[in-house]
């Protein structure tokens, strides 16, 4: 369409307008196909661009529904639920428990001991949960009495990974 | 709509550059880790399921039951016309028991068998079927 403030037919001399021009030259790279001559005007232009990197976002872990394994002497496995809100795969290469925090029941911390634990590569797509397990991550004391029996047992745990 | 700026189209043309793979960054990833609660959970020591009490010769009757995992060991108790019930055996890995049920005549004898694991126990089991010693010293 003809500018408003210029005759129709008029040649816009480029050397004033080299922003319009590099516009045009971008618009034809893009949208024109491979091997069409085109004879345009060359100029150059600068400015100034701006891109921002994304911010990984924290996977969200929360307790999984546990199985009962534990009892005196055995090791048992800690359950979690790891969600991934970032854009991308994550893949998890390790976990472990840190702490205890509750224990149900007569049953206490000191009836358990806290193992190195093992997590399998697990891959977690994007935006999506996935079901953890940190393999032999606890393991209940022989002299656990009966109250540890059913007992449920909350930890803290970490996991790492990785970006697929 | 808005008219495209140097800008805008600048940042198109390098996304289609980084979708053409013209030139390949270097791979880098992220990595971190993250923290929250898990959960564990015990289980319970299950009751002896079944528990038989077969005539074994003489006054002798084998008791005999199934192991319950995780139960390592397993207590005998023994109980003449549903009396109270009397220790005859105290913990032990075996699952066979043989009772000679010495100075019971004429009763009615029952057991049951009470699993435990280190300081575990579960719960007796249901009593066997009775058996009773004759006066002639025979498992009837």
């Amino acid at each position: 369409m003809p500018s408003r403030h210029r005759p129709a037919g008029r040649v816009e001399d480029p050397a004033r307008h080299p922003r319009r021009v590099a516009v045009l030259a971008w618009t034809l790279a893009l949208l024109l196909p491979a091997g069409v001559g085109v004879a345009l005007w060359t100029a150059s232009g600068s400015g100034s661009g701006a891109a921002k990197a994304r911010t990984a976002l924290d996977l969200v872990v929360t307790s999984g529904a546990a199985v009962g394994d534990l009892y005196p002497g055995a090791s048992g496995k800690v359950y979690l639920s790891v969600e991934n809100p970032n854009p991308y795969a994550v893949t998890l290469t390790g976990g472990s428990v840190t702490g205890i925090t509750s224990v149900t029941g007569s049953c206490t911390a000191a009836d358990f001991t806290l193992g190195s634990g093992t997590v399998p590569s697990t891959a977690i797509a994007a935006g999506a949960t996935a079901s953890v397990v940190l393999d032999a991550a606890l393991t209940m004391r022989s002299t656990a009495g009966n109250g540890c029996q059913g007992a449920t047992v909350t930890v803290a745990a970490t996991v790492t990974g990785t970006q697929s | 709509m808005a008219r495209p700026t140097a800008r805008t189209l600048a940042a198109v043309a390098a996304g289609a550059l980084a979708v053409g793979g013209a030139a390949a960054p270097a791979a880098a990833s992220w990595s971190g880790s993250w923290s929250g609660p898990g959960a564990a959970r015990a289980t319970t020591l299950p009751a002896v399921g079944t528990v038989d009490a077969v005539c074994a010769g003489g006054a002798s009757v084998a008791v005999s039951w199934a192991a319950a995992a995780p139960a390592t060991a397993y207590e005998v108790w023994r109980s003449a016309d549903l009396g109270p019930w009397t220790l005859v055996r105290a913990a032990d890995p075996a699952t066979t028991f043989t009772d000679t049920a010495a100075g019971l005549v004429n009763v009615s004898v029952r057991w049951h068998v009470v699993a435990s694991r280190n300081a575990w126990s579960a719960p007796a089991s249901a009593a066997s079927p009775s058996r009773v010693i004759s006066t002639l010293g025979i498992c009837l």
